[in-house]
């Protein structure tokens, strides 16, 4: 009898103890997540809260900061004669290259397909030159491109045209942009479609050839919906990534001829570091934010029509 | 039981409590040691016991350039045993914005870099330096080029002491000039002789003169066409009048005819450069900063001439660097002091020897002619003589880049010369 205790008094304790437990269980979670959680808000969280704040200020590098409301971004929209074209010129870009990307992309990983003999070397090659440095693929390219580079000496030489300068014209330096971007960018998405290609069932296939259906059925019927949440995974990253597209146009082509290259973060990177407004630069990186936040968003509520996660 | 399950369990919990506190709070002392460090170099100087130490910012592109600044660093603490300097490097792309940058957060070195185009773009960091106290000092200014000196001033007050200059000059490739039978440009050259050489070298078979469409470039060649530049000495830009246009004109034409080569859109503003130094244009303007590199490293025989003379004779512009103290500085009498030093008769003939600056200074400027950079000595000394500091304003950073940017174009001839120069005075000069 001395040890058994009320059953009222047991349940206080054993919630009391319960609670402790969690209390304790909730600590320790958060000391482990605190090395994580404080670097997060260090170095991303209060960046962006920043920056945004700094979007509502005349805030040069040096002299006096004055809070403007909106005027930042009423310049931008009404009057900055570059935003509109950065902006176009970034969706130009994005329609171009995406595409382009998938296809170049999908394609190899279907032809390297788990039959081929020595896949795996050519995936190392085709990876290649997503991990040698931009700068210095930019600079080759640069080279090619140029008048009296490779590709106006073979024109001029073997095919008896004039003078080439691909990287003087409006257009056709953005397609240099975007092709040197593809080259430079296709090999993680075939990455990604490959090890989604090899998760694949075999059987699917084989039963699908059994009742009669030919490769174009197979692979839209079969290789499509099984690769979709790879093909959503990587749309979503190549959209993020083509949205902030900034190295290529800055070393291949300076973003010029005049702007005609000059994409939205390039314009924000005048803005903040050549200019020294950090208040415009600001409100343009939270328009790009905004954007591509609706633009993921979108992504998401569009895949439930087309992602198919059940095998 | 429940007891001897309990205890190993709270062992087993506290340390790791206390690790992830410790993890914590090392963090915190780590991310507080960075705001430390940044807020220790506040003021821009140290003193312990009885030296001074000064944190001296500069750019430096080498490790050649770097050894040239720390060897004038040991020249300060010989003649100044009570001043030690802390040498800060970047490259030079880099530096405007690392100092700005630090400046914003109020850290910024006691001597800092200043090159003279761009004073109105860092002049409020600058301490002015009165006339007494640069003599007390011992530093003269009557000793300096004049028109570099006033390059570094703010409303007839220096703001910095230079080291070193430049007038823009013409390098030619004297291999090519004798391959197309051209006589070589001397002094005193004109416009008319310019194309007459570029036309017989382009029927040679190489390109003759390769322009890039900087500021600088064009400002050299608006002021030996018509006498002006586009930035008055009020400050004003006046990019958009008819002898502007003239000029541009006058350099498109040059595309046209085949002259100049087509440009790709490049932000690289050595572009010229270095298709000049790979021998594939036979002329090119540039400063003399460059001329060491030249005849380092291109494979044929480099020379040096003025600006081609226009109608009113040749001339071009100057611009070079200088030191100057930081407004912040808190030992603002020991970094005039090494100022006197770093900008002093020792320095400037060592750097002007070694080739790594024409020194700023008119008695040591002889030495720079060492070697292979005697031969530009008669052309670099006229276009000294027939120059004028490159007049500057607070926009000059917008207005290099954006005049380069839709330069390109322009010079290729898809702009006519008026609308470009008019876009970028509404966009710089805001008219």
């Amino acid at each position: 009898m001395a040890v058994t205790l009320p059953p009222v008094r047991r349940d206080v304790r054993g919630a009391t103890a319960t609670a402790a437990v969690g209390r304790r269980r909730s600590l320790t979670a958060w000391g482990f997540l605190a090395p994580s959680a404080a670097g997060f808000a260090v170095f991303t969280l209060i960046p962006i809260v920043g920056s945004i704040g700094l979007a509502f200020f005349v805030w040069p590098l040096l002299g006096e900061r004055t809070f403007t409301g909106l005027d930042n971004f009423r310049t931008l929209f009404t009057t900055d004669p570059a935003f509109w074209r950065a902006m176009l010129n970034t969706t130009i870009f994005v329609v171009l290259y995406v595409p382009l990307n998938f296809v170049v992309s999908l394609g190899l990983a279907l032809w390297m397909g788990p039959r081929i003999r020595g896949r795996g070397l050519y995936r190392v090659l085709f990876f290649l030159p997503a991990v040698t440095p931009m700068v210095a693929n930019a600079l080759v390219w640069r080279l090619l491109l140029q008048p009296g580079g490779l590709y106006d000496t073979v024109a001029q030489s073997w095919f008896g045209l004039d003078a080439q300068n691909p990287l003087g014209g409006p257009f056709s330096a953005m397609v240099c942009v975007v092709l040197m971007s593809v080259w430079q960018g296709f090999g993680y998405n075939m990455l990604v479609f490959a090890a989604g290609l090899e998760a694949i069932d075999r059987n699917l296939y084989e039963a699908a050839a059994i009742d009669g259906a030919g490769t174009l059925r197979r692979f839209w019927s079969i290789t499509v919906p099984m690769l979709s949440p790879s093909m959503f995974f990587a749309a979503v990253m190549t959209l993020i990534t083509s949205f902030q597209v900034f190295a290529q146009p800055y070393i291949l082509t300076g973003g010029g001829p005049g702007n005609a290259t000059q994409t939205t973060v390039m314009l924000m990177y005048q803005s903040g570091f050549q200019f020294f407004q950090l208040g415009t630069a600001s409100a343009i990186a939270t328009v790009l934010l905004l954007l591509i936040v609706l633009v993921t968003g979108l992504q998401f509520l569009g895949q439930r029509r087309w992602v198919h996660y059940d095998h | 039981m429940a007891d001897l399950h309990a205890r190993p369990a709270r062992r087993s919990r506290s340390p790791r409590r206390a690790r992830s506190a410790g993890a914590a709070a090392a963090l915190v002392l780590a991310l507080s040691a960075c705001g430390g460090g940044d807020s220790e170099a506040g003021g821009g100087a140290t003193t312990d016991g009885d030296v001074t130490t000064l944190t001296w910012q500069m750019w430096a592109n080498s490790q050649i350039e770097t050894d040239a600044l720390n060897r004038l660093s040991e020249m300060v603490t010989e003649q100044h045993p009570d001043i030690r300097l802390q040498l800060q490097t970047s490259s030079f792309a880099d530096y405007w914005t690392r100092l700005t940058a630090q400046a914003s957060g109020g850290d910024v070195a006691c001597l800092l870099g200043v090159q003279g185009p761009r004073v109105p773009l860092i002049a409020d960091l600058l301490r002015p330096l009165p006339e007494d106290e640069l003599q007390g000092a011992g530093i003269d200014m009557a000793d300096f080029n004049e028109e570099m000196a006033a390059s570094l001033q703010v409303d007839g007050t220096q703001v910095a002491v230079p080291f070193d200059l430049g007038p823009l000059v013409v390098f030619y490739n004297a291999d090519a000039f004798e391959a197309a039978g051209v006589p070589l440009p001397e002094p005193g050259w004109t416009v008319e002789d310019f194309t007459a050489a570029a036309e017989a070298l382009q029927a040679s078979g190489i390109d003759a003169y390769g322009f890039f469409p900087t500021y600088d470039a064009f400002t050299a060649w608006s002021l030996t066409l018509t006498g002006q530049q586009a930035i008055g000495d009020d400050g004003e830009l006046n990019l958009d009048t008819p002898e502007m246009a003239g000029v541009f004109e006058t350099l498109q034409a040059m595309r046209e005819q085949g002259l100049s080569p087509a440009l790709p859109a490049t932000n690289d503003g050595l572009e010229s450069l270095n298709q000049y130094m790979a021998g594939n244009t036979a002329m090119v303007v540039d400063g003399p900063w460059q001329y060491g590199n030249i005849v380092q490293n291109a494979a044929f025989t480099p020379g040096v001439a003025p600006m081609p003379a226009g109608p009113d004779g040749s001339a071009s512009h100057l611009a070079g660097s200088g030191y100057g103290v930081s407004a912040n500085c808190s030992a603002p009498e020991e970094a005039v002091r090494a100022l006197s030093v770093i900008t002093g008769p020792e320095a400037l003939q060592y750097l002007g020897e070694i080739g790594r600056a024409y020194p700023a200074r008119t008695e040591q400027a002889a030495s720079w002619y060492q070697g292979e950079l005697a031969d530009a000595q008669p052309a670099l000394e006229y276009a000294i003589e027939n120059s004028t500091y490159l007049r500057t304003n607070p926009q000059m950073n917008q207005l290099g880049q954006l005049f380069q940017q839709y330069g390109i174009p322009a010079f290729n001839g898809q702009q006519d010369a008026g609308a470009f120069l008019q876009q970028i005075q509404s966009q710089v000069g805001g008219s």
